[in-house]
């Protein structure tokens, strides 16, 4: 299995849970006071209630619905209110996906993680990620079509306002994915992400205008 | 004292109740049963309210039928510059813009999650899709907002009475099946609305 | 014999068989049949007098029976209806607390019912507080002939327990649940020592991750107004509604080792047992 994109790394802010979905895989990340990322499966083991509903308590996740706790890194669950003389069960753990943050982004495999990361530029300043209702080869297609230069099955570039920009396309469900943008550049970005935005606003009512 | 006829699930009456805890102020509540009674639609609501909608916030002889009027008016009455802007006319237009915007939101996603949970007459492809071009374009907005500093609906370094009519009904559209997976800024703005102090909730929205 | 589940479009006969929820006879409307759903068919419902009449949409007559203030129907050929003495007991408010569709499975829905481990953190201040997290170990069992769940001798430190409760305590709760989709909780009355208060949750299988969930009172309390039982009812169920909704998979896992249940779900290990012994299989995972 091949990391994907899933979210920036501005995206994971302080104490928050964010909720991304990749292949048709829930998933959970969260960053932890530390600055470990976390991409676990979003589900409680204990009785399946997403875990983005939850709390990021800097070090722990809690779970809204019984309080459990799960541990940074290991995801291993820490605290079960109901019992809590304990003992805990040593196999009850959240179930974790490898993640790596590079170039901006965070990228999540979900199966070994032995896979290597798409080819980043160096200096890259990450753009609005814009979710579209469309499968992901669908907007590979449309790309290509367009004329972009593939770098990758999900993966383009294009030239804009002077910058090399990459898309790469996450397949989020069936029937929808996210393009994550990185532009190549080191200067102030805001308004190529203001640019950025417009045009992909843009390409996006025409791709889910076509039925 | 201020009174409110509001009634629990409604989520225009959480905005009310939600600045009145955030400005600290006390208030008598007096429940009117929109579901399953219709209480709102009886002769005797209607006597106070017109337009039989709720909430609605009584203040002596001041009477106020709609959020947008009754979040300006305790705003301008109580909340002092850090809630009312008076002198900034530039900023009090986003705010009328951004009460606009709730109330949009009001119409779609707030109609569609009180009608898919009572099981009222809807057409709820239409109001999800409206929903879905609003909440594109607040997500949009609050990510630029982010990346020049600022945390909340319009510009500065405090939330306005836009966040507190908007919010009630962005935290509850995934009630009303509309996911909230798509709009990362809106959902990282939704954990700072509720950790502002005094925060509330109501039933189906959980606090921080 | 000779059930055939291609007849009854994969629904199981124990499902197909039974009596089902489909609305709360004083809240169908005057004029008219209310449109609803049964385990994924169009179905009408129209009050008649004290009777009512179910239909499927554009096609037959179902049974149907009026009992304990709701109206009953079913696919196929349905037995007696579990029993409810309480309803007749003369002292007793019998009302709908609430009613409220809600996108999950129905045995979902009975199992956060049979929950007393989530009080404290959805119902916060109300049945449960986080300084009292602990759930003491209580009993339960599939009856002797195999018709119902009982949980018993269940001990819960409650901060309001009811709408007319005045402060917290320590409540004992006992459960039955006499059909796959309908629980019953008998509550220490705070008006009648020594006698409980019965509520239960009916559910109405409109399809396999869609329920309509009444709330049915019938509680030993002579001075709360109708509307403040109700409000009490509506603000704890809307609670439950994000959790349910956010319960994955929608569909209720029976296969081994699908959750991590601990002491405090012994409730939800025995109804999943009693599930599978049924052979129910509308609305789960095997």
């Amino acid at each position: 299995m091949s990391y994907h994109p899933v979210a920036s790394s501005r995206d994971l802010a302080g104490r928050h849970v964010f909720q991304a979905c990749l292949l048709g895989q829930d998933i959970a990340l969260w960053r932890a006071d530390d600055g470990t990322v976390n991409a676990w499966e979003n589900r409680c083991p204990h009785r399946g209630v997403r875990l983005s509903l939850g709390v990021n308590l800097g070090d722990r996740l809690m779970c809204r619905y019984h309080g459990w706790r799960y541990d940074s890194g290991s995801g291993a669950c820490s605290h079960i209110p109901a019992h809590p003389e304990g003992p805990i069960p040593a196999t009850l753990c959240a179930r974790r996906f490898p993640v790596i943050e590079a170039g901006g982004l965070v990228f999540v495999a979900l199966g070994d993680d032995t896979a290597a990361l798409p080819t980043l530029p160096e200096t890259a300043i990450p753009l609005r990620a814009l979710p579209v209702g469309r499968p992901a080869e669908a907007i590979a297609a449309a790309l290509a079509g367009a004329g972009l230069a593939a770098a990758g099955p999900l993966h383009f570039a294009e030239t804009q306002g002077g910058a090399t920009v990459h898309l790469l396309i996450q397949p989020a469900s069936g029937t929808t994915c996210v393009i994550h943008g990185l532009a190549d550049m080191s200067a102030e970005a805001l308004p190529l992400q203001r640019h950025m935005s417009r045009l992909m606003e843009s390409r996006r009512r025409a791709w889910e205008a076509r039925p | 004292m201020i009174a409110l006829h509001d009634y629990d699930l409604s989520a225009e009456g959480y905005a009310v109740r939600l600045f009145l805890a955030l400005l600290g102020l006390d208030y008598r509540l007096l429940p009117v049963e929109f579901y399953p009674a219709r209480e709102h639609e009886g002769e005797e609501f209607r006597a106070l309210s017109p337009m039989a909608s709720l909430p609605v916030l009584v203040d002596g002889d001041l009477v106020l039928t709609e959020v947008a009027g009754i979040l300006s008016y305790l705003a301008a009455r109580h909340g002092g510059a850090d809630w009312y802007p008076a002198g900034d006319a530039a900023q009090l237009g986003r705010i009328g813009d951004g009460l606009a915007l709730s109330a949009r939101l009001a119409a779609t996603a707030g109609a569609v999650r009180l009608a898919d949970g009572m099981m009222l007459p809807l057409d709820g492809a239409a109001a999800r899709a409206e929903a879905k071009r609003l909440l594109r374009v607040i997500d949009e907005r609050l990510w630029f907002g982010e990346a020049a500093g600022d945390d909340w609906l319009c510009p500065g370094p405090r939330p306005s009475i836009a966040d507190i009519a908007c919010f009630p009904h962005i935290v509850l559209a995934e009630e009303g099946d509309i996911p909230l997976i798509d709009y990362p800024a809106i959902r990282r703005w939704l954990d700072r609305v509720r950790r502002l102090p005094g925060f509330v909730v109501m039933p189906g929205v959980f606090g921080a | 014999m000779g059930f055939k589940m291609t007849e009854t479009g994969g629904i199981d006969p124990d499902t197909w068989n039974r009596w089902h929820v489909v609305g709360c006879h004083d809240e169908l409307p005057d004029d008219g049949a209310r449109a609803t759903r049964l385990l994924g068919r169009a179905i009408t419902v129209e009050r008649r007098g004290s009777g009512a009449e179910v239909r499927l949409t554009g096609g037959g007559a179902l049974p149907v029976k009026v009992a304990y203030g709701y109206v009953w129907s079913s696919l196929g050929t349905p037995g007696p209806l579990f029993e409810l003495p309480e309803h007749a007991e003369a002292d007793r408010r019998n009302l709908n607390g609430c009613s409220f569709f809600v996108r999950t499975s129905p045995p979902r829905a009975i199992e956060n019912f049979l929950d007393m481990a989530h009080f404290p953190f959805v119902h916060t201040g109300i049945l449960g507080e986080e300084a009292h997290p602990d759930v003491k170990d209580y009993d339960v069992a599939i009856s002797t002939d195999g018709r119902e769940v009982v949980a018993s001798n269940c001990h819960f430190y409650q901060p309001k327990a009811a709408a007319a409760s005045t402060g917290g305590v320590d409540v004992t709760y006992r459960y039955r649940v006499p059909h796959p989709w309908c629980a019953i909780l008998y509550k220490d009355s705070p008006a009648k020592p020594g006698r409980s208060d019965v509520i239960a949750l009916f559910v109405q299988p409109c399809g396999e991750e869609e329920i309509v969930a009444n709330l049915a009172l019938f509680i030993l309390d002579d001075d709360t107004p109708l509307p403040a039982l109700r409000r009490f009812q509506q603000q704890i169920f809307v609670q439950d509604k994000p959790i349910l909704e956010n319960q994955m998979p929608r569909r209720l896992p029976l296969y081994p080792r699908a959750d991590s249940p601990v002491r405090a779900d012994k409730a939800s290990i025995a109804y999943r047992r009693w599930l599978r012994q049924l052979g129910t299989s509308f609305g789960v995972l095997s």
